[in-house]
C-alpha cells in the first residue's frame, strides 16, 4: 500500500469540508487528513496548542487552506507559516472560491505553493480535489519534518 | 579773199607776156628754129598756165596761136592753111595750150586748198597754243590753290583723311595724329578699323558704307578708340568723291572729337535733369507761370494739387484755366509777386472746381522768366488739427464723465486735474481738492506722501493694480485700486502723475463670497470624494462576496446534488433524477454567469497596462487551445496581417478569446466552418475583425449585441451567459477604440474592433 503523507484541511465551511472529504473519500485519500475550522484552530494545530497541545510532533505533508475564514483568515495563517522557520518549509495550497486577482497576488507574495480555485461543477471539484490529494499525499515528497502515517 | 582776186587779176593780164617772149625770141633766131613754128609757144602756153591759170594759159594759147598763124605759118601774115600738117599742129598745140591750161589751173586750186587748210591749221594752232598758254597759266594758279588747299588741310583743327574706294586710307592731316595718336606710319595703307571701339554694332558700320558708297555724304556721332585705348567720341563727316566718270574715287573723312563737348553736353543735360528731376519730385508742389501768365512747369505734385495733369495746362493761361480766379485772393497775390518781383507766401483754401475744398501752403518767387509757385497740401494738417480739437474735446469729455476716478498730480503732487468719479467717491468738490497734496485724502497720509514723491521722483516704479485704503471726506474708508501713468515732458522728465483709483469695495465683498463659497465648494468635494471612495469600497467588497461567497453555496448546490445522486440515485425515478440533473446545471450556470460578471467588472477596474501586443501570436495560440477543445470539428482558419498594436495584452487576449469561442459555437451546425480574423489600416486605426459563416444574426438586434446578458439565441440553442461581447466592448473602449458588428440571419456574422494608433486611455 501507498505510504500516505498527513494533509491538513483548513476550512470554516463544513458543507466545504464534507464535499472535500467525500470527493478525497472517492480516492481513499481522506485517511490522513485533519481538518481545523478556522485559521485560529489550523494555527493552534500547527504550533501544538490548546486542544492540539497533546497531537504527536511532527508537520503536515501540506496544508490546504481556505481563504476566507472567520478569526484569522488564510492570509494570516499562510503570512504566519511562512514566517516561522520551522513552519515555512511546509507547501501551502490555497484552496478558495476566490478567483479575485488581489488574493492571488498576496497569496504568491507570501509564498504560497499553489493556488486552486473550488470550481461550482461538483465533477470538477471532485477532480481538483483528488488530484491535489494525489499530488500532496502521495507524488510529492515532503520536507524531513513531516509526520508520516503510521502504517 | 581779195588779195586772192587781185593776184588772180595780175595773173592774167601777165599770162599775155610769154606768148610776147616768145614771139621776139622766133622773130630773132628765126632762121634757126625754121620749120619748128611752135617750138618756142610750147613753153609760151607753159608760163601763161602757169602764170594766169586756165585763164591765163587759154588767153596764151590764144594769142600764141594767132601770132604763129599770121607770122610763121606760110604763108606768112595770112590765116591761110596750106598744108593739112599745118593744121595739125596748130590743133596739136591748141590741145596742148588747153591741156597746160587745165593742168594749171587744177594745180592752182589744188595749192589754193592747201593753203587755205594750211591757213586754217595754223589759226588753229595758233588758237591751241593761245589756249594752253592760258591753261598753262592756269594749272600754275590751281597749283598754287592746291598747295594752299593742302596747307589749310594739314593744318586744320579737325582730324581728316583721305581713303580710297575700299576704304584703304591714302593721306591723313597731323591733327588725325593728334587726335588718334597713330602715327603716318600707322595710318597710311591701313583701314579706320584701327581706331574702332567696339561701340557701334555691325548695322552702324553697314549704314554708313550703304550711305557713302551709294554717294552720300555720311555724317554722325561715333565713339572710337586711340591709339592707347582711351574712347572719344568724334563727329566724323565722309565724304565720298567721284572721277569725271561719275565713279565713287575716293572718300574724304572729317572728323571733330566733341568728348569735350559731349562731356559738356551731357553735364548740362544732366544738371537740367538733375534740376528738372529735383523739381518733379519734390514733396511740394511746383508750378513756374510766365510773364504772360502761361504755365511754363509743372511738377507731379502740382499736378495732385491741381487735381489736373500737367498736359491740361502747359501753355495755358492761368486765369483761363481756373475761371473765376482773377477775383479770388490768391490772385492778387500772385499779380503782387509777378508785377512787383516780391517773394510772397500764404496759406490758402482752394475750391476745385468739383467743389471739394483744399488747404494749401504756397510760397511764390519771382523768376526771370515769371513766378515760382511752391505749394505744400496742408488739408491733412489742417484736418488734422481739427480733428485733434474735437478729441482733445472728446478726451475732455471723458474724463469728466468717466466712472472710474481720474486725477492728475504735477510734479510737486498736487492735484492739477480731477474728474467728476474721484470727486464723488471721495465725497468733495473740485475746489477742495484743486491745488492740495494728492496725500491728503488718503488713510495713510505719511505714507502716501512718500511714496507719490518718490514715483515722481522716478525712484518707485508706478503702480499698477495696487490695493489701497483711501480716506472720504465723511472719515469713512474704502478700498481701491489704482493705477498710476507717470507723465513726461518732451526731455522725458516726470512732470507728473495720472491716477486712476477705483472703487473695488463691490469686488472685496464679491471677491469674500467667492472665497467662501470655494471652501464650501472644496468641502464638499472632499466629502463626495469620500463617498465616491467608500462606494467604491463597497462595490470592490462586494464583487470579493460575489466571487467568494456566493460561490460556495452554488458549489454545495451542485456537490450535494452529485452526492446525492451518487447516493440515492438508484433508488430515484426518472423524474427525480432529471430535478437533481437541473439542480446541478442551474447552479452550473449560475457560476458561470457569476464568473462571467466579475471578469466583466475586473476588466472595467482594473488597471490597464500598456505595451506592444502581438496579436497574431495571441490569435495563433488561441486558435491552437481552441481546436483541441473542438477536436473533430471541421474549422478553417483564415489568419491574415495581424499587427502588434498597443494595448494591455491579457485584456486583447481575452477580446480575441471571446471572439473566436462565439466565432466557433456560432458556425457549430455547419458542416465545415470557415472562420477569418483579420485586420485593416483605416484611418489611423487598426480595425479587426473575427467573422464566421455561422447561424448569424438578424441587424434588426444589432445594437443589443454588446450589452451584458443580452443574448439573441436561447440557451439551449447555444450556451453562454451573455457577458462576452459586452466585455469585448468594455476592453476596446478602454483602449480608445469601437465596437460594432455585421451579419445575417444564417449568413454569418463578422465582429469588428478598432484601437487606435495613437495610444489613448478611455475609462
Amino acid at each position: 500500500m501507498t505510504e500516505l503523507k498527513r494533509i491538513l484541511l483548513v476550512e470554516d465551511n463544513p458543507r466545504d469540508v464534507e464535499l472535500t472529504l467525500s470527493a478525497l473519500e472517492e480516492h481513499n485519500l481522506a485517511n490522513e487528513v485533519v481538518v481545523t475550522r478556522d485559521g485560529q484552530e489550523a494555527l493552534d494545530y500547527l504550533y501544538r496548542r490548546a486542544q492540539f497541545k497533546m497531537r504527536g510532533a511532527g508537520n503536515p505533508a501540506a496544508i490546504l487552506l481556505d481563504l476566507k475564514m472567520p478569526k484569522v483568515d488564510g492570509l494570516e495563517v499562510l503570512r504566519q507559516i511562512k514566517t516561522d522557520a520551522n513552519l515555512k518549509t511546509i507547501p501551502v495550497v490555497m484552496l478558495t472560491s476566490s478567483r479575485e486577482e488581489k488574493d492571488l497576488v498576496m497569496s504568491y507574495n507570501l509564498g504560497v505553493n499553489a493556488y486552486v480555485v473550488k470550481p461550482v461543477d461538483f465533477s470538477e471539484f471532485v477532480d481538483a480535489v483528488k488530484e491535489l490529494g494525489v499530488f500532496w499525499a502521495i507524488i510529492n515528497e515532503p520536507p524531513p519534518s513531516s509526520i508520516r502515517a503510521t502504517p | 579773199m581779195k588779195e586772192r582776186n587781185s593776184i588772180w587779176g595780175a595773173g592774167r593780164t601777165l599770162a599775155v607776156l610769154p606768148p610776147i617772149v616768145a614771139f621776139f625770141f622766133q622773130s630773132v633766131f628765126w632762121s634757126g628754129i625754121h620749120p619748128y613754128v611752135w617750138f618756142l609757144f610750147y613753153p609760151a602756153v607753159f608760163f601763161s598756165s602757169w602764170i594766169g591759170g586756165m585763164e591765163g594759159g587759154l588767153i596764151g594759147t590764144g594769142i600764141s596761136t594767132v601770132i604763129v598763124w599770121w607770122f610763121f605759118i606760110p604763108p606768112e601774115h595770112s590765116l591761110a592753111l596750106k598744108s593739112p600738117m599745118s593744121v595739125l599742129s596748130a590743133g596739136v598745140f591748141v590741145g596742148m595750150g588747153i591741156l597746160f591750161s587745165v593742168f594749171h589751173s587744177r594745180l592752182r586750186k589744188a595749192n589754193e586748198r592747201l593753203e587755205t587748210r594750211v591757213r586754217e591749221r595754223t589759226a588753229e594752232l595758233t588758237a591751241v597754243n593761245a589756249s594752253l598758254e592760258r591753261q598753262n597759266e592756269e594749272r600754275s594758279h590751281t597749283e598754287e590753290q592746291l598747295l594752299l588747299q593742302k596747307t589749310a588741310l594739314e593744318a586744320a583743327a579737325n582730324a581728316i583723311f583721305i581713303t580710297d574706294v575700299k576704304g584703304t586710307i591714302l593721306w591723313a592731316n597731323p591733327s588725325f595724329v593728334a587726335l588718334t595718336g597713330f602715327t603716318m606710319e600707322d595710318t597710311i595703307g591701313r583701314t579706320p578699323r584701327i581706331a574702332q571701339s567696339g561701340k557701334q554694332d555691325k548695322t552702324f558700320y553697314k549704314n554708313l558704307w550703304d550711305t557713302v558708297l551709294e554717294g552720300r555724304v555720311w555724317r554722325g556721332e561715333i565713339v572710337n578708340k586711340k591709339k592707347n585705348g582711351d574712347l572719344y567720341t568724334e563727329e566724323m563727316t565722309i565724304t565720298p568723291v567721284r572721277d569725271s566718270n561719275g565713279r565713287i574715287t575716293n572718300f574724304i573723312a572729317i572728323k571733330e572729337d566733341i568728348s569735350e563737348r559731349k562731356q559738356a553736353e551731357d553735364k548740362i543735360r544732366n544738371a537740367e535733369q538733375r534740376y528738372k528731376s529735383t523739381l518733379d519730385h519734390m514733396l511740394e508742389g511746383c508750378q513756374i507761370i510766365g510773364n504772360d501768365w502761361r504755365y511754363l512747369y509743372l511738377n507731379n505734385v502740382a499736378d495732385e494739387h491741381n487735381r489736373r495733369p500737367k498736359e491740361e495746362l502747359l501753355g495755358k493761361r492761368y486765369m483761363d484755366m481756373w475761371p473765376g480766379i482773377e477775383s479770388t485772393n490768391v490772385f492778387a497775390v500772385l499779380r503782387k509777386s509777378l508785377e512787383e518781383r516780391v517773394a510772397q507766401s500764404m496759406e490758402n483754401e482752394f475750391t476745385f472746381p468739383d467743389g471739394s475744398n483744399g488747404w494749401f501752403e504756397l510760397r511764390i518767387y519771382p523768376v526771370p522768366e515769371g513766378i515760382v509757385i511752391l505749394s505744400i497740401d496742408i488739408t491733412e494738417r489742417k484736418q488734422v488739427g481739427e480733428r485733434l480739437r474735437e478729441s482733445e474735446q472728446r478726451f475732455r469729455e471723458m474724463f469728466d464723465d468717466a466712472p472710474v476716478a481720474y486725477h492728475e498730480l504735477d510734479a510737486e503732487g498736487r492735484f492739477v486735474k480731477v474728474n467728476k468719479a474721484e470727486l464723488s467717491l471721495f465725497g468733495t468738490t473740485a475746489e477742495e481738492v484743486l491745488g492740495e497734496y494728492g496725500w491728503k485724502f488718503t488713510a495713510d497720509e505719511i505714507q502716501t506722501r512718500e511714496r507719490v514723491l518718490a514715483k515722481l521722483a522716478g525712484t518707485m516704479p508706478p503702480s499698477d493694480g495696487v490695493e489701497r485704503t483711501y480716506r472720504r471726506k465723511d472719515g469713512t474708508s474704502i478700498p481701491v485700486v489704482i493705477r498710476d501713468r507717470l507723465l513726461r515732458d518732451r526731455a522725458g522728465k516726470i512732470v507728473g502723475i495720472r491716477t486712476i483709483t477705483q472703487d473695488i469695495a463691490d469686488l472685496k465683498r464679491a471677491e469674500r463670497e467667492i472665497r467662501t463659497l470655494n471652501a464650501e465648494l472644496e468641502q464638499r468635494v472632499i466629502e463626495r470624494t469620500a463617498q465616491l471612495e467608500a462606494a467604491n469600497k463597497e462595490l470592490e467588497a462586494f464583487s470579493y462576496s460575489v466571487s467568494h461567497d456566493l460561490r460556495a453555496p452554488l458549489r454545495h448546490i451542485d456537490g450535494f446534488a452529485d452526492l446525492l445522486k451518487k447516493q440515492s440515485g438508484a433508488s430515484l425515478d426518472e423524474k427525480g433524477q432529471r430535478f437533481l440533473k437541473t439542480i446541478g446545471e442551474s447552479a452550473k450556470q449560475m457560476g458561470m454567469l457569476i464568473d462571467d460578471l466579475l471578469v466583466f467588472s475586473r476588466m472595467g477596474r482594473t488597471e490597464m497596462q500598456h505595451e506592444t501586443v502581438n496579436t497574431k501570436e495571441i490569435v495563433n495560440s488561441l486558435i491552437e487551445r481552441i481546436s483541441h477543445d473542438v477536436q473533430g470539428r471541421a474549422i478553417e482558419w483564415v489568419v491574415d496581417g495581424l499587427p502588434n498594436v498597443e494595448g494591455d495584452a491579457s485584456m486583447l487576449r481575452l477580446v480575441f478569446q471571446n471572439l473566436l469561442e462565439n466565432a466557433v459555437k456560432y458556425s457549430r451546425p455547419r458542416e465545415k466552418a470557415r472562420i477569418e480574423i483579420g485586420c485593416a489600416d483605416k484611418d489611423g486605426a487598426y480595425n479587426f475583425f473575427v467573422g464566421d459563416n455561422g447561424v448569424g444574426f438578424d441587424m434588426r438586434y444589432a445594437h443589443k449585441l454588446f450589452g451584458v446578458f443580452q443574448r439573441l439565441h436561447r440557451l439551449d440553442e447555444f450556451e453562454g451567459t451573455g457577458i462576452g461581447l459586452a466585455n469585448v466592448r468594455r476592453i476596446i473602449a478602454r483602449h480608445g477604440g469601437t465596437t460594432w458588428a455585421e451579419g445575417a440571419v444564417d449568413k454569418g456574422a463578422t465582429i469588428y474592433f478598432s484601437i487606435p494608433k495613437g495610444r489613448k486611455e478611455t475609462v
